[in-house]
């Protein structure tokens, strides 16, 4: 019985469009530990809520997986039908999204959405399931539930809606919860009380979770382990800790010096020259070498750097290294 | 007179409408008696959550709503009083940078006609090779090239759009220009692109004023001159920007602060962070006279419920609304002063 929920294993994702194909996501591989946060982290554009995506199998039409393999509970989610996966949304692994306000039904009172969610997975009769309702909004701290319940989306503020949509994630108790930059549209002050209401309900639970995230800070704040995106690939990853107060790979290291602070010594701010890269046609080798300061001529624009094992499970993709 | 810009009890109320025939007409008070003076030179910042009034403070400023209450100053004369000319003046002298770079610039134009408008209207009318020649100067202080002259809005990312906005709005040369969240829709590496050329700007520029709008108290540090906390409409504390951050004097800016990330983080995941929660119910009546904060404040007391929410200065440049932090210390600069 193996301590890994999730095992995501050289992972190769296009997109075709009617301008070429994209290619989305190369060589993904992580696992993610049962009890255990890990932070997808990476800049827009970087592939980090594909994989998310992928992993729920929510992929366009136009997704087109070439490689890889995705273990949940040591079952290959690839070969699963689309019936097989409507149990497993929902129930085994849950989403929350950016924006409360688009996740949730206009039409439909909080109560409604919770007992759609419920009776998808459940056969259970309309007392009980009124009581699960009022039970789960006083465990994400919505205080007076039953005002709540006959209300709609819209009578509610930011993060009381994002409480809902969390509500609705965990309602039947997942043993994976991806969270897609579930603060970012949230107050700073929200932010906070709204991470620590689910870093208490991950402990409680005993449920993993993939944060999904552009904000370094945040990661720091709540993940075991950190995976850093670039272009579709993993640059770096290992333990939060390590990762960010040791960055190996250029990315991670310009990443984490463009980031301001409110501490005592104010530096100046580096920032990233140029733009992520086109991925009809991704440059050749390493996918950062348009941007990196160091590049190595010859090297690092022809060859896919070999995975560099520092200490303690840190790996990092890069030539000099 | 060093002040560019100053207000003096400013408010903005909007009518909330239920019914036809309320007794008592509710306001939503978004901006509720603010007094601000910007000096020349300096990154003014307003920092506050949203429903905080900054935007609605910055669209004041700006004229495109008008005050319920109060006056606003341009170099010591009154906005609404000014007749043509000095108005023109005044619209000529302040430009604006907004926070979606993707809805501030105009699809049908090129970056040329977009960057010609503000010269042609504030500047005046200027031979071709004249105009070609100070647009070239403006592109290189933003780093941007000709050749992105002839390209539409829609060719470029979200940081170059936002430099492209910034290049439009030092274009007709400002005194001052008002930046409403420039770089929230940014990624932090284009973000930190976006804020070294504004401290650049401010350091070429030796004459113009910035007002700085964000949410975000990192971005603030690095900017700022002064800033200014906002809290549903009032003003709760103003400091210069090393005072603001070492020694916050009000609850709310504490509160701000302690919820930054930071990789400094001691409770990380030890579930010690526990932020107290407040009822938002509450059986107090509408008491008029109770602070803003009253229900978020760890720090308040019965004196509270009847408070004037007015700064008042403690030393150094540093006004606070609140006296329950650091009491002994205004009291003791009162003894100095």
């Amino acid at each position: 019985m193996t301590n890994k929920l999730l095992e995501i294993e050289n992972l190769k994702l296009n997109f075709n469009d009617y301008m070429g194909t994209v290619e989305v996501l190369d060589k993904i591989s992580f696992s993610l530990n049962k009890n255990s946060w890990l932070g997808l982290v990476g800049e827009s554009g970087c592939g980090k809520s594909v994989t998310a995506f992928t992993i729920l199998r929510l992929l366009p039409e136009s997704a087109e997986i070439k490689n890889g393999d995705i273990l949940f509970k040591e079952a290959n989610i690839l070969a699963k039908t689309e019936k097989e996966m409507q149990k497993i949304r929902g129930k085994e692994i849950s989403m929350i999204f950016q924006e409360p306000q688009s996740a949730l039904d206009p039409s439909m009172r909080i109560g409604a959405h919770i007992t759609e969610t419920i009776r998808a997975h459940r056969k259970i009769n309309r007392k009980e399931v009124k009581l699960q309702a009022l039970d789960i909004l006083e465990k994400v701290e919505i205080s007076n539930p039953r005002y709540y319940l006959n209300r709609y989306p819209h009578e509610l503020s930011g993060g009381m809606n994002q409480r809902v949509c969390i509500a609705l994630a965990l309602v039947n108790d997942p043993s994976l919860l991806i969270a897609d930059e579930f603060t970012t549209s949230l107050d700073v002050t929200i932010q906070k009380r709204i991470l620590e209401l689910v870093l208490e309900i991950q402990k409680l639970n005993k449920m993993s979770v993939l944060f999904i995230t552009h904000d370094l800070a945040l990661a720091h704040e709540c993940c075991d382990y950190i995976v850093v995106m670039y272009a579709g690939q993993i640059v770096e990853k290992g333990r939060a800790d390590k990762v960010l107060s040791s960055p190996a790979h250029p990315y991670t290291k310009a990443l984490l010096n463009s980031i301001p602070g409110i501490s005592k010594d104010v530096k100046r701010l580096q920032s990233i020259d140029g733009v992520v890269p086109n991925l009809i046609k991704p440059p050749a080798g390493c996918r950062f070498h348009t941007r990196c300061k160091h590049k190595i001529p010859n090297i690092c624009d022809k060859l896919f750097p070999k995975v560099r094992h520092l200490d303690d499970g840190h790996q990092a993709w890069c030539h000099l290294l | 007179m060093k002040n560019l810009i100053e207000l003096q009890g400013i408010k903005k109320y909007f009518p909330i409408n239920y019914r036809l025939f309320d007794r008592k007409k509710k306001w939503v008070k978004a901006v509720d008696g603010v007094d601000i003076r910007i000096e020349k030179r300096e990154v003014f910042s307003l920092v506050g959550e949203s429903g905080s009034g900054k935007t609605t403070l910055a669209n004041l400023i700006l004229g495109i709503t008008q005050p319920t209450e109060g006056n606003i100053f341009f170099k010591g004369k009154e906005i609404s009083m000014m007749k043509n000319k000095d108005l023109k003046e005044f619209h000529k002298s302040i430009s604006v940078v907004f926070q979606d770079p993707f809805s501030s610039l105009n699809p049908r134009m090129t970056i040329m006609d977009i960057l010609k408008e503000p010269i042609m209207e504030n500047i005046g009318v200027i031979k071709n090779k004249d105009l070609k020649e100070y647009i070239n100067i403006l592109l290189n202080k933003t780093a941007l090239r000709e050749e992105h002259l002839f390209r539409y809005a829609h060719e470029f990312s979200g940081g170059q759009r936002q430099r492209i906005a910034i290049t439009r709005a030092i274009a007709a040369k400002p005194e001052f220009i008002v930046l409403d969240e420039p770089t929230s829709g940014l990624d932090v590496s284009i973000q930190a692109q976006i804020l070294n050329l504004l401290l650049d700007l401010k350091e070429k520029y030796e004459s113009i004023s910035f007002l700085f709008i964000s949410h975000d108290m990192a971005v603030i540090r690095y900017v700022s001159t002064r800033i200014a906390v906002m809290y549903k409409g009032k003003i709760v504390e103003l400091a210069n920007n090393s005072d603001l951050f070492n020694n916050p004097l009000h609850p709310y800016t504490k509160h701000l602060l302690e919820s930054v990330p930071n990789f400094k983080s001691i409770n990380k995941k030890s579930g010690k962070i526990k932020s107290k929660e407040f009822n938002t119910f509450s059986n107090v009546n509408e008491n008029k006279n109770i602070c803003n904060y009253y229900f978020k404040c760890h720090y308040r007391d019965r004196e509270c419920l009847n408070c004037t929410q007015e700064l008042h200065f403690v030393g150094n440049n540093h006004y606070t609304a609140c006296n329950k932090i650091g009491g002994n210390l205004f009291k003791s600069e009162e003894i100095i002063k």
